[in-house]
């Protein structure tokens, strides 16, 4: 499995300085700050429409913050999110038309790492269905095809909204056996969950968005 | 000037005194300005009254042209420094000037029944302004569709901006399709040479439009700011945000 | 970086069950009702051909316009591109090239037929099909510039109609008199040239502007 997951070359981080973001007119989160070393696993919590998903998004710089800014580190250079991120979102974006191998070949020929596409299908085990249109996967498998493009974009840090929606306990035995490797190989992951944290690394956090009072 | 005015608290004291002001200078140069092309101006030897219809149309367009600079002035300050209250100036300029267009080409058609014996003729100008109208419709519908605020005004603002640089090609493409289609001998309102009779009645007219131009701008600024406002404290407070290891 | 962008595009459609054709189902359902409308006489409709063949090629890629961001804004696939380092410019690129394929191409290439329920001269055919060519990139590039704009927004049909028209009303213009400019200077008519010009200002600025539309949906 080595070949799936070789060491970060060089730290990254996450640095966020008092971000504030909002929905359309609504405010969410206020003056936030954190900053997100190698080795670290972030769970994000919190009720539905409370700006989890949101956060993802800014984290990845997919939304850019009404005040305060996010910043992608490399070692100690700031680098566009795009070397960094990897994002799995909520929904699934497989495309409908193409074979679960079809769809995954034409991410790792953007990334480059088309060697790693049997391995990663295998991996998830998705390699029965490597074959089959992504329109006929159930919802739980196109979240395991989802997991194998975090793998194969070769990223660091990655997030995750809510991976285990629709998964199988086997399903979520593989994301954390997936989060874990990432970690020990010297990456990141943040993850929107409803689900119990589970502490995956000795630098697990917690954080948690509450109704105001 | 501008740095100084971004804020809004500082721009609503400014218009607080600069909207009357600009409403009053409306007000006076509209009716001394009607009175002038109206009855002081001598009717034209060729159109005989129906000249005056050119005292109310060719301000219209040129004010119609005047305020798409300013939406695109205001939307290149928007996208570049990404300034709220220029996205409020940008969407408040788009409304008189949709107006003013509307009105060039109502008077243009006026003028063209007794001119031409027809409400409307292909003419280059008239073409041109009606297509002004198109682009002023797709902006401000734009900013209807798109229900983020902050999105809607950068993409209108692209909008604006391509626009602003389609207009002298659009220019150049109808004059050139006109030529070649219509007899040249058709006159347009405004006529070449102005003699002072109607050159002032005219100018008056333009400093007219400029000021009912200034004077609604501001009060669509000042409507948009406050409206903001207002949305944003009904609004829930903020998540409260606990980081805890475990 | 674009080619597998392309690619994809073509495989989708192709797999799409014939969704790609429904624009040339249009551009012929164009001509045939224009040709009841005026009557059916050969006399009337041949000075008349080459607006109608332009006006059905505009009015088909309009109606195509919408897609062209659609799918990948909805399913999420836009974010993932970004992420993973294919910039707007190189989206729009992508989209602009597979649209010429699968939407203006079908049409350039029905054109001699629709010449022919016509009765149009082989000379303005040959016109007709150069003048589209040329017109080809513009036409694509403004497509994928209002369908940024307008990315993911139901009902946006008919605003796509109104926010392009300012755009492809100088293509529609020297289109048509390319057509008349080639009867009597042959391929140096200055209209063709003015076409080359006006999709190489398309590519100068629209195609900018549709990266930087593109990128607002994303921030």
């Amino acid at each position: 499995m080595n070949i799936l997951f070789p060491p970060v070359k060089k730290s990254a981080s996450l640095e966020v300085a008092g971000i504030s973001l909002s929905r359309g007119d609504r405010s969410l989160i206020s003056g936030l700050s954190i900053t997100i070393n190698q080795g670290d696993v972030l769970w994000t919590q919190g009720n539905n429409g409370i700006g989890k998903t949101t956060f993802l998004e800014a984290l990845a710089g997919l939304r850019r913050p009404d005040t305060g800014r996010v910043s992608w580190m490399e070692g100690s250079t700031p680098v566009r999110p795009e070397k960094l991120i990897a994002y799995q979102p909520h929904k699934s974006f497989a495309k409908a038309l193409l074979t679960t191998k079809e769809d995954l070949k034409f991410w790792a020929g953007l990334y480059g790492t088309m060697s790693l596409v049997t391995e990663a299908l295998d991996y998830v085990g998705l390699s029965e269905q490597a074959d089959i249109t992504t329109q006929n996967l159930s919802a739980g498998q196109r979240r395991r095809l989802a997991l194998a493009k975090l793998i194969i974009s070769q990223k660091p840090i990655w997030i995750m909204d809510e991976p285990g929606a629709a998964m199988d306990n086997s399903g979520v035995q593989l994301i954390d056996r997936l989060i874990a490797q990432h970690i020990e190989r010297g990456g990141i992951a943040i993850i929107a969950s409803h689900d119990t944290s589970r502490k995956l690394s000795t630098q697990t956090r917690r954080l948690t968005l509450e109704v105001a009072a | 000037m501008i740095n100084y005015l971004a804020n809004p608290v500082r721009f609503l004291k400014f218009s607080k005194v600069a909207t009357p002001v600009f409403g009053g200078l409306a007000l006076i140069t509209t009716i001394w300005g009607l009175y002038l092309a109206l009855i002081k101006s001598p009717p034209a030897i060729e159109h005989g009254q129906s000249v005056r219809m050119m005292y109310v149309h060719v301000p219209a367009a040129w004010s119609a042209m005047m305020a798409y600079t300013a939406l695109t002035v205001a939307s290149a300050v928007s996208f570049i420094w990404r300034h709220p209250l220029a996205d409020s100036a940008a969407k408040s300029f788009a409304v008189p000037g949709t107006a003013f267009t509307f009105l060039a080409l109502v008077t243009g058609s006026l003028w063209g029944k007794p001119a031409w014996g027809t409400w409307w003729q292909w003419d280059g100008r008239m073409t041109s302004v009606l297509i002004l109208l198109f682009i002023y419709m797709s902006y401000l519908a734009l900013w209807q569709i798109i229900p983020e605020r902050k999105r809607a005004a950068r993409l209108a603002a692209i909008l604006a901006m391509v626009g602003f640089v389609n207009i002298p090609i659009i220019k150049f493409s109808v004059d050139w399709w006109n030529t070649l289609h219509q007899p040249a001998s058709i006159s347009t309102p405004g006529a070449p040479g102005m003699p002072p009779e109607i050159l002032w009645p005219l100018l008056m007219m333009v400093a007219a439009y400029s000021f009912l131009f200034a004077w609604l701008s501001m009060r669509g600024i000042e409507a948009d700011i406050v409206k903001s406002r207002k949305s944003r404290s009904h609004q829930i407070p903020a998540a409260k945000v606990i980081i805890e290891d475990i | 970086m674009i080619a597998p962008l392309i690619k994809r595009d073509l495989v989708l459609a192709l797999r799409s069950g014939g969704a790609w054709l429904y624009g040339l189902f249009f551009f012929a359902v164009f001509i045939a009702l224009s040709a009841i409308a005026l009557g059916g006489s050969l006399n009337v409709m041949r000075p008349l051909a080459p607006a109608l063949i332009w006006l059905a090629v505009i009015f088909s890629a309009m109606l195509s316009f919408h897609s062209i961001f659609q799918e990948d804004y909805r399913d999420g696939n836009l974010a993932q591109l970004k992420l993973s380092g294919a910039g707007g410019l190189i989206l729009c690129t992508a989209k602009a090239i597979s649209f010429t394929l699968l939407s203006i191409l079908p049409l350039i290439i029905a054109t001699p037929l629709a010449a022919l329920v016509f009765d149009m001269s082989s000379q303005t055919v040959m016109a007709t099909v150069l003048s589209l060519i040329l017109a080809s990139p513009a036409l694509a590039i403004y497509g994928v510039l209002s369908s940024a704009i307008l990315a993911g927004r139901r009902g946006g049909g008919f605003l796509i109609v109104l926010i392009t028209t300012p755009f492809l009303i100088p293509l529609l213009i020297f289109g048509i008199e390319a057509i008349e400019g080639y009867s009597i200077h042959g391929l140096v008519a200055l209209e063709f040239r003015i076409l080359v010009g006006l999709s190489f200002i398309a590519i100068a600025v629209g195609l900018p502007a549709a990266a930087a539309a593109l990128n607002a949906h994303l921030e």
